[in-house]
């Protein structure tokens, strides 16, 4: 009798023990894990940290207005100039679209086949030059050139 | 035979149990050992093996450990009122050495001088013989020195991560924002005044400036600096319901990344700790003086055909009307004399009162530590009254100026001017403690007064169409040995819009500025600050994406029956010389 407990207790040790092991292996694989992903996370924080400050230095008012002045054919924005309305009466208001209030019965048949398109009457404010356009293709050719180096 | 076979011993009674309890505790002892030897080798399979095997790939850390706590102790972030980065703290490489490992100083050295050019190798060679075990060969290091560093591989050399306060804005915030040390810890403007709280808090620091605006100011002031080939130039941009400061620019200024190297020039904040004369921007207090105590009547007038003489003392008109003004007349023309009799009629006491109660003799509760005192004269004379009502005698900064002008036009409350954002929260609890200055007739009646001047007075270069700019110009001349200089000035402009409900507030000042062609030789605050007010207002309609109004003429033509146009003094002028013939 004492040997079979004996025998069954060191039996329940040393699995204990090895249940134990695999415990601690177990933790300890997690807890690398972690830290791994904490690591991992930090460094990506960190980097967007970075990247942000990074975001605004390059967005610095003094650098876009260079940029713009050098890349774009904009003007200076004058409180005074045509670009203002007189007053802030003069804002059209926003249309609210015209919703039936009942659902009619007889839905009217909308043809699917493609209509010959009318050419745009074209105001003549509105014309873009052709060597404005031109400039403005070779300013656009000029950026996904730049973006293939 | 062995006397100890268990079957062949048949030991009776007390001798046999004593040989079996030894016999046992023999076998459980082993047990144990054998036991303890088993975890010995399975611990030692388990950390070569096992964590060998789990460990491989594992990224080896150049750093020296540091704490967790000091790790996660980053320096706040300095933001403006649309969460532009104006500071931040950024993880760099520091590159130290314990010279007690190094093994070939002189090669040492001469590599690490043809990574770091700038160090004479002569210092390098200095402190990689140095006896201490810790010593700074370069602070915050770039990641390509650092690998051309671990390339070397010498022993001795390690790095430690540290914290590097990065500035994006440049020089455009500095003296509000501030610069701060090689340690992270604050040197001046918010960095210093804030440096408990930024090196505490992880919740970043915002401020009312807005970068846009910011830049629009600086630039206008920077140009007309260059223009008028002046020393230096100010400028602030006030929310006057709030008391936030939009802007506020000192030039010439510094960048903060590289503040050693500043100038005290570039250092000091002229907005802050300068105190000027700042001349006819000061009459907006002494006619709301008099207006307040004479219930806001306009009526009132005074002769400035003659130069006022206190003493030995002579006040004299700069742009002399030679007639009898009205007080709208005063205001718009700038009369000297007229604002000295307004001094005069209030009072000595009543003046000095008046200016404590808008703060002007002590300096503003700020966020900020470089404040400034004002300069006030002491003891106060009956000359001090007079001087006082134009400007002169008394100096202030540009952010006194800036916060009793508001306190006057918004209504007659006083205003705190605040750098730091607060919370919808606090700005509710801030109104239970509004304290009256002037009455709110008082404050009408100097909003349209301050339109005038731009309509028909000095200011009219600050004109923008829509946004009913009204405002006061301002020339001081400077005291240089002993003396005024009619040719140091001080010019400036306070401009407010839209005047029929003054919302903001743009202040432009000039130091020493100097006439040009285009401005037929003057450098009066009517040339210098004005337009440069207006294209700063203009800038800030669109950023801002304020809506003009060009249809209250109500507002404007009040007091105009006050004031007499050309036409009308050159037909008086006309009927006086033929009463007299």
């Amino acid at each position: 009798m004492f040997r079979l407990s004996g025998l069954f207790s060191i039996c329940l040790a040393v699995l204990c023990g090895a249940l134990l092991f695999w415990t601690s292996q177990s933790v300890q694989r997690a807890d690398q894990k972690l830290s791994q992903l904490e690591q991992e996370n930090n460094s990506e924080i960190e980097s967007l940290r970075v990247l942000s400050a990074e975001w605004d230095y390059l967005n610095r008012p003094e650098r876009l207005e260079k940029l713009t002045v050098n890349n774009l054919d904009m003007d200076e924005v004058h409180a005074e100039g045509e670009n203002f309305i007189d007053a802030s009466e003069d804002i059209p208001q926003p249309i609210s679209p015209i919703v039936p209030q009942v659902k009619p019965e007889i839905l009217q048949h909308v043809s699917t086949k493609t209509q010959p398109s009318k050419p745009a009457v074209q105001n003549k404010s509105t014309v873009i030059q052709k060597s404005e356009r031109e400039d403005f293709n070779r300013l656009i050719e000029s950026f996904s050139e730049e973006g293939q180096q | 035979m062995s006397p100890f076979h268990r079957k062949k011993i048949n030991m009776l009674g007390a001798r046999r149990s004593t040989l079996e309890q030894a016999r046992g505790r023999l076998v459980i002892l082993s047990a144990c050992f054998v036991f303890a030897y088993v975890i010995v080798v399975a611990r030692a399979a388990d950390l070569s093996i096992i964590e060998g095997a789990l460990k491989q790939g594992e990224e080896i850390s150049y750093y020296q450990s540091d704490n967790e706590e000091e790790k996660n102790n980053v320096r706040a972030d300095i933001i403006d009122r649309n969460g532009v980065i104006l500071a931040r703290s950024l993880k760099t490489s520091s590159l130290f050495v314990d010279p007690k490992l190094v093994q070939e100083p002189e090669k040492m050295a001469k590599d690490l001088h043809g990574i770091f050019p700038e160090i004479p190798y002569g210092k390098i060679l200095q402190k990689v013989q140095s006896k201490n075990r810790f010593v700074w060969i370069k602070r915050n290091v770039s990641p390509e020195e650092q690998s051309k560093i671990l390339y070397l591989g010498y022993p001795g050399l390690n790095f430690k991560e540290e914290l590097r306060r990065i500035y994006p804005q440049g020089a455009l915030t500095s003296h509000m924002v501030g610069a701060s040390g090689i340690d992270g810890q604050g040197l001046s403007g918010v960095e210093a005044s804030f440096d408990q709280y930024l090196e505490t808090q992880n919740s970043p620091l915002q401020l009312t400036l807005d970068v846009r605006l910011q830049y629009a100011l600086k630039s206008e002031i920077s140009k007309t600096v260059k223009e008028f080939g002046a020393k230096a130039g100010t400028g602030i941009i006030l929310d006057i319901e709030t008391g936030e400061i939009l802007a506020a620019t000192s030039l010439p200024d510094f960048d903060p990344q590289n503040y050693k190297n500043a100038s005290e020039g570039q250092i000091f904040n002229s907005v802050t700790l300068g105190a000027y004369e700042l001349g006819s921007t000061f009459k907006i207090f002494s006619t709301a003086a008099i207006l307040e105590k004479n219930n806001a009547n306009v009526s009132q007038r005074f002769d400035v055909r003659k130069p006022l003489q206190v003493g030995r003392f002579k006040i004299n008109d700069y742009h002399a009307e030679k007639r009898i003004l009205t007080l709208p007349e005063v205001f718009i023309h700038s009369s000297n004399i007229g604002s000295a009799m307004m001094g005069q009629d209030v009072g000595t006491e009543r003046l000095q009162n008046f200016y404590k109660d808008l703060g002007l003799f002590d300096s503003p509760e700020f966020e900020i530590k470089e404040m400034g005192k004002p300069i006030i004269p002491s003891p106060w004379r009956d000359v001090n009254t007079l001087t006082a009502s134009y400007g002169h005698g008394i100096a202030v900064s540009p952010l006194q100026l800036v916060k009793a002008a508001a306190s006057i036009i918004n209504g007659g409350i006083l205003v705190t001017p605040t750098l730091i954002k607060q919370s919808k929260i606090l700005k509710k609890d801030n109104k239970k403690t509004q304290l009256r200055v002037v009455s709110p007739e008082t404050s009408h009646r100097m909003r349209q007064l301050m339109r005038l001047v731009v309509t028909e007075g000095t200011g009219k270069n600050a004109d923008v169409e829509g946004f009913l700019v009204g405002g006061k110009t301002g020339t001081a001349e400077k005291p240089d040995s002993g003396k005024y200089s009619s040719k140091k000035l001080i010019s400036s402009f306070l401009g407010a819009f839209p005047m029929d409900n003054p919302r903001y507030l743009v202040f432009v000042m000039v130091d020493e500025p100097h006439g040009t062609k285009a401005s037929y030789g003057y450098a009066t605050g009517g040339w210098v600050g004005t337009p440069a007010v207006g294209r700063v207002i203009s800038r800030m309609a669109s950023i801002m994406g304020l809506t003009p109004n060009k249809t209250n003429e109500k507002f404007e033509n009040s007091l105009m029956k006050y004031v007499k146009t050309k036409e009308q003094i050159n037909a008086e002028k006309k009927e006086q010389e033929i009463a007299a013939h």
